[in-house]
C-alpha cells in the first residue's frame, strides 16, 4: 500500500513524467506561438503577403490550442498511471475531473450555440 | 495581425508576467487590467487572452515545482474536482453578467490580493503536522498526507491535509472567479490551502500552481470552442508572459521581495481604483 505518509518512488516517477510532459509542451506551444508571429512579422515586411500571413494566424492558433490542451492531457496522464499503479480510486477521480471538462466543453458550446442561434 | 500591436502585447504582458512572477503571482491580475484600462481592449477579450496566458505559466511553471518534489499530485487532482465545477459555473454565468459587475469583481478580487500581499503568509502546517491519528481520516484523507523536502532542515517535513471540504468549497469559488475573469484566482486560493487545508506554504504554492492550468482549461477549452479567443491578442500575451514569468522567478533570486511588496501593495490598490471605476462607468485613463 503506497502513499500512507510519503512521495514514495511511484510518486516521484509520476511527478518526473509529469514535469516532462509539461515542460515539453510548454515549450511546443510556445515556439508555435513565436513562428507564427514571425510569420506576422515577415507579412508585414513584404507588404502584407496574404499567404504567409494566413500560415502565421493558423501557427498561432495552434500555439495556443496546445496551452489550452496541455492540462487536459496532463490530468488523462495521470488517470493513465494511477491506472498503472493500480491506484484505482484516484483513476476515477482524474476520470471524473476529465468528465466534468468534457461535459463544460458540451455544455457551455451548445448552450451558446442554442442562445446565439 | 498588426506587428506593432503584437509587439506591444509581448512587452506589455513580459512586464507584468516578470513583475508578478517576482512575488510568485499569476499574471492575469496584472494583464486584464494593462489590456483593457491601457490597451483599451474589450473586458471579454481580455479576459480570453489572460486565462491562456495563465495556463501556460502554470504549465511552464509546474515542471520545476515538480521536479523539487514540492506538488502533492493527489490533493491536486481531489481539489480539481472542485475547481473544474466552479470554472464551469463560472462560464456558463459570464455571458449573463454585466460587463460592469464584473469589473467590480475584478476591483474586489484585487483589493483583497492586495491585503494579502500587505500581511505576510505564515505557516501553519507544522502544528497541524503530528496532531491527531490516522484513523479518524477515511481512505481519501488518509492517502493525501505526505512529505515535502526541506532544503534547509536537509530532512523530509511531513504534513496533514485538515478540512477537506472547507477547501473544496473554496476551491469552487476560486475556479468561479478564475473563469469569470481570466486570472489564476491566487487570492482564493491562497486562504484555502493556507487556512482551511492547512498545508505547507512551499507545497500550498506549488500544487496551487500546478492546479491552475487545469481550472484555466476547462473554461479557456469553451472560450475557444465559441471562438470567443482573439489569436491575435492571445498569443503574443501567452508568450509574453511565459518569458515574462520565467524572467520574474530568476529576478525572484536576487531582489528581495519585501523591498517590492509594498510597491506591489499600492499598484494593486491603483488598478482596484481604477477597475472600480470602470464599474462605475467612470474613465480615468481616457479608455474602457
Amino acid at each position: 500500500m503506497d502513499g500512507q505518509t510519503g512521495h514514495d518512488v511511484r510518486t516521484a516517477r509520476m511527478d518526473a513524467h509529469l514535469a516532462q510532459l509539461l515542460s515539453a509542451g510548454t515549450w511546443l506551444s510556445c515556439a508555435l506561438i513565436a513562428a507564427g508571429l514571425v510569420c506576422a512579422v515577415v507579412a508585414d515586411a513584404l507588404r502584407r503577403d496574404a499567404s504567409t500571413a494566413v500560415v502565421g494566424l493558423v501557427l498561432v492558433r495552434s500555439g495556443i490550442a496546445t496551452v489550452i490542451a496541455l492540462p487536459v492531457v496532463r490530468v488523462a496522464a495521470m488517470a493513465l498511471m494511477f491506472a498503472r499503479n493500480r491506484d484505482l480510486r484516484f483513476f476515477a477521480i482524474a476520470l471524473g475531473v476529465l468528465a466534468i471538462i468534457a461535459a463544460g466543453l458540451a455544455i457551455g458550446v451548445g448552450w451558446h450555440s442554442h442562445v446565439v442561434g | 495581425m498588426s506587428v506593432s500591436m503584437a509587439l506591444w502585447l509581448l512587452l506589455a504582458s513580459l512586464a507584468a508576467s516578470a513583475l508578478g512572477g517576482m512575488l510568485g503571482m499569476a499574471s492575469g491580475i496584472f494583464i486584464v487590467p494593462l489590456l483593457t484600462l491601457f490597451g483599451h481592449i474589450d473586458l471579454r477579450t481580455a479576459i480570453g487572452a489572460s486565462i491562456v496566458s495563465v495556463i501556460a505559466c502554470s504549465c511552464g511553471g509546474a515542471a520545476s515545482y515538480l521536479r523539487a518534489r514540492l506538488t502533492n499530485v493527489r490533493l491536486a487532482i481531489v481539489l480539481e474536482i472542485a475547481t473544474t465545477a466552479g470554472a464551469l459555473s463560472g462560464v456558463l454565468l459570464s455571458g449573463w453578467i454585466p460587463e460592469r459587475v464584473l469589473f467590480a469583481i475584478f476591483a474586489a478580487v484585487l483589493v483583497v490580493s492586495a491585503c494579502q500581499m500587505a500581511r505576510k503568509r505564515r505557516d501553519v502546517a507544522s502544528a497541524a503536522g503530528t496532531e491527531g491519528g490516522h484513523a479518524k481520516d477515511g481512505w481519501l484523507k488518509s492517502r493525501l498526507h505526505s512529505t515535502y523536502p526541506d532544503t534547509l532542515v536537509g530532512a523530509e517535513v511531513p504534513y496533514r491535509i485538515e478540512r477537506l471540504r472547507l477547501g473544496m468549497a473554496l476551491m469552487y469559488g476560486a475556479g468561479m472567479i478564475s473563469a469569470l475573469l481570466g486570472i489564476g484566482s491566487g487570492a482564493l486560493k491562497i486562504p484555502a490551502m493556507d487556512s482551511a487545508l492547512r498545508l505547507p506554504i512551499k507545497v500550498s504554492s506549488a500544487t496551487s500552481n500546478f492546479m491552475i492550468g487545469v481550472t484555466a482549461a476547462a473554461s479557456a477549452g469553451i472560450y475557444f470552442a465559441r471562438g470567443e479567443i482573439a489569436t491575435a491578442i492571445a498569443g503574443p500575451v501567452a508568450l509574453g508572459s511565459v518569458v515574462g514569468a520565467a524572467l520574474g522567478a530568476k529576478l525572484l533570486m536576487k531582489v528581495s521581495s519585501e523591498s517590492i511588496r509594498v510597491l506591489f501593495v499600492i499598484v494593486l490598490v491603483a488598478l482596484a481604483i481604477q477597475m472600480g471605476c470602470s464599474a462605475l462607468g467612470v474613465s480615468i485613463t481616457g479608455g474602457a
